[in-house]
């Protein structure tokens, strides 16, 4: 089959879906009649028609962005930035668009879910809290009121995190670094190191100087000021 | 389901051509297509060498619900016409039928000969109109006359510029066409080019969608480019 009409025959097959996807609303139930019917559905199609072209829309965007943003990485920090602001989009707008292009890479199946997505829903599905399984299992199966639950499970870990002082994460990634390190890395490790160690000091007369103030908290004060 | 007239007031432009690889285009890619001429010289047959005798055409199919019905290709139909002469009462009957057609095929294509008076009907049943043209002077002031006269104008979809010679009179016209339209929500396809190779088809019996040849291509891409517009709700 030629190009032209491999073309034409999904434009027929996705017509003929279209035709399928029109709702099944009880017309006779309501007493509407034949010229009203016609009417809606021609209506439903021109809705489902332009939503599909809305998501096609969506992704051309996100991913124009997006392969923006790869080539002004080479650049400076400020390039992209000053770029899409100069278009007059924002950084929410555009960090939006980004997430959504990331879930379009990973899920290209998925694209027409994706698009129908909320930009609360992308916030939460694209959440570096969110496990990269959980993330699989929504768009796989394609939930959509995900925002409520998930939203509270972000909150809970999120608290729970807070509650952690220090991260001890970057300490084992440097043993590991320090294993092949050169003489001059070594040397900025160490650098670093003493710069640790100065502030376990700064924090160690911090809760002295704290506790001092505690111990003294309940003591009469010998001249009224 | 859709209802496309091909239409020209001018004879000779390539309506039934076009009429047949639009249809055939759509029945390869998988419509159930129905052609219906207003042309009693069946022009249509002719191009794919069918010489099927006929009793009862268009015209029984109207007055008595049952007619010739010519299979020209896989899921591709065609009701050929007899008789010019046509009654009141078949004049008032042809709409319901065409619409009752409609119903039993994906799309039902109009192949429309000016001359012959019912073409105030094909045009208020059809969905869209689809107008194939010359690139001279006097075919495109005909179609811009025509344009003037059709009451709904937004059911002119496209425009295809045929048997074009790329001569600067004619890439005068269609850059004037072009801009004319513009504005417009009517589609201009490139110009089909008049080639050596269709003539073969045409003596070959074969549609432009039976050729395997490379000069066939930019044909096909002319033609997609309109079935798609046919396509569009």
């Amino acid at each position: 089959m030629s190009n032209v009409l491999d073309r034409i025959s999904k434009k027929v097959s996705a017509n003929k879906e279209l035709e399928l996807q029109l709702s099944e609303f009880n017309f006779k139930e309501f007493n509407v009649t034949s010229e009203d019917i016609e009417d809606i559905k021609t209506n439903e199609k021109i809705l489902i028609q332009n939503g599909v072209k809305y998501s096609d829309s969506e992704y051309e965007i996100c991913m124009a962005i997006y392969k923006v943003s790869q080539t002004l990485k080479k650049y400076t920090d400020k390039s992209f930035m000053d770029w899409y602001k100069r278009l007059g989009l924002s950084k929410d707008k555009v960090s939006e668009f980004l997430k959504r292009a990331d879930l379009y890479r990973n899920y290209p199946n998925y694209k027409a879910f994706i698009s129908t997505l909320s930009g609360r829903n992308i916030r939460i599905l694209t959440h570096k809290l969110l496990s990269p399984e959980e993330q699989k299992y929504y768009i796989e199966n394609k939930v959509s009121d995900i925002s409520e639950l998930k939203e509270n499970q972000i909150k809970n870990i999120k608290a729970k995190s807070e509650n952690i002082i220090f991260n001890y994460n970057n300490l084992e990634k440097t043993k590991k670094k320090i294993k092949i390190a050169s003489p001059d890395q070594l040397k900025e490790i160490q650098k670093e190191m003493k710069n640790i160690k100065r502030y376990l000091e700064e924090l160690e007369k911090e809760i002295n100087l704290k506790n001092e103030k505690e111990a003294n908290k309940t003591n009469i004060p010998l001249f009224k000021e | 389901m859709s209802k496309i007239l091909i239409k020209n007031n001018k004879g000779g432009v390539g309506k039934s051509w076009l009429t047949l690889q639009l249809s055939s285009g759509l029945a390869k890619a998988g419509c159930k297509v129905l052609v219906v001429t207003s042309d009693s010289q069946n022009d249509i047959l002719g191009f794919l060498g069918i010489d099927t005798p006929t009793k009862g055409g268009l015209e029984n199919w109207v007055n008595k619900g049952e007619g010739d019905l010519i299979r020209l290709r896989d899921n591709l139909f065609y009701i050929p016409l007899i008789t010019n002469i046509f009654s009141k009462q078949f004049k008032e009957k042809l709409k319901e039928r065409l619409n009752k057609f409609s119903e039993e095929y994906d799309y039902v294509l109009i192949d429309a000969v000016p001359v012959m008076g019912i073409d105030k009907e094909f045009e208020e049943v059809a969905d869209k109109i689809i107008i194939p043209t010359f690139m001279d002077n006097v075919t495109c002031n005909g179609v811009e006359k025509m344009i003037d006269n059709i009451a709904d104008i937004s059911k002119i979809k496209a425009i295809v510029p045929n048997r074009f010679l790329g001569s600067k009179d004619e890439k005068i016209m269609l850059e004037t066409l072009r801009n004319m339209l513009l504005t417009s929500n009517i589609f201009l396809s490139n110009p089909i080019k008049h080639k050596a190779i269709i003539t073969g088809l045409n003596s070959k019996y074969k549609t432009i969608w039976e050729s395997r040849a490379k000069g066939i291509n930019d044909i096909q891409d002319t033609i997609g480019s309109v079935l798609e517009v046919i396509l569009d709700e």
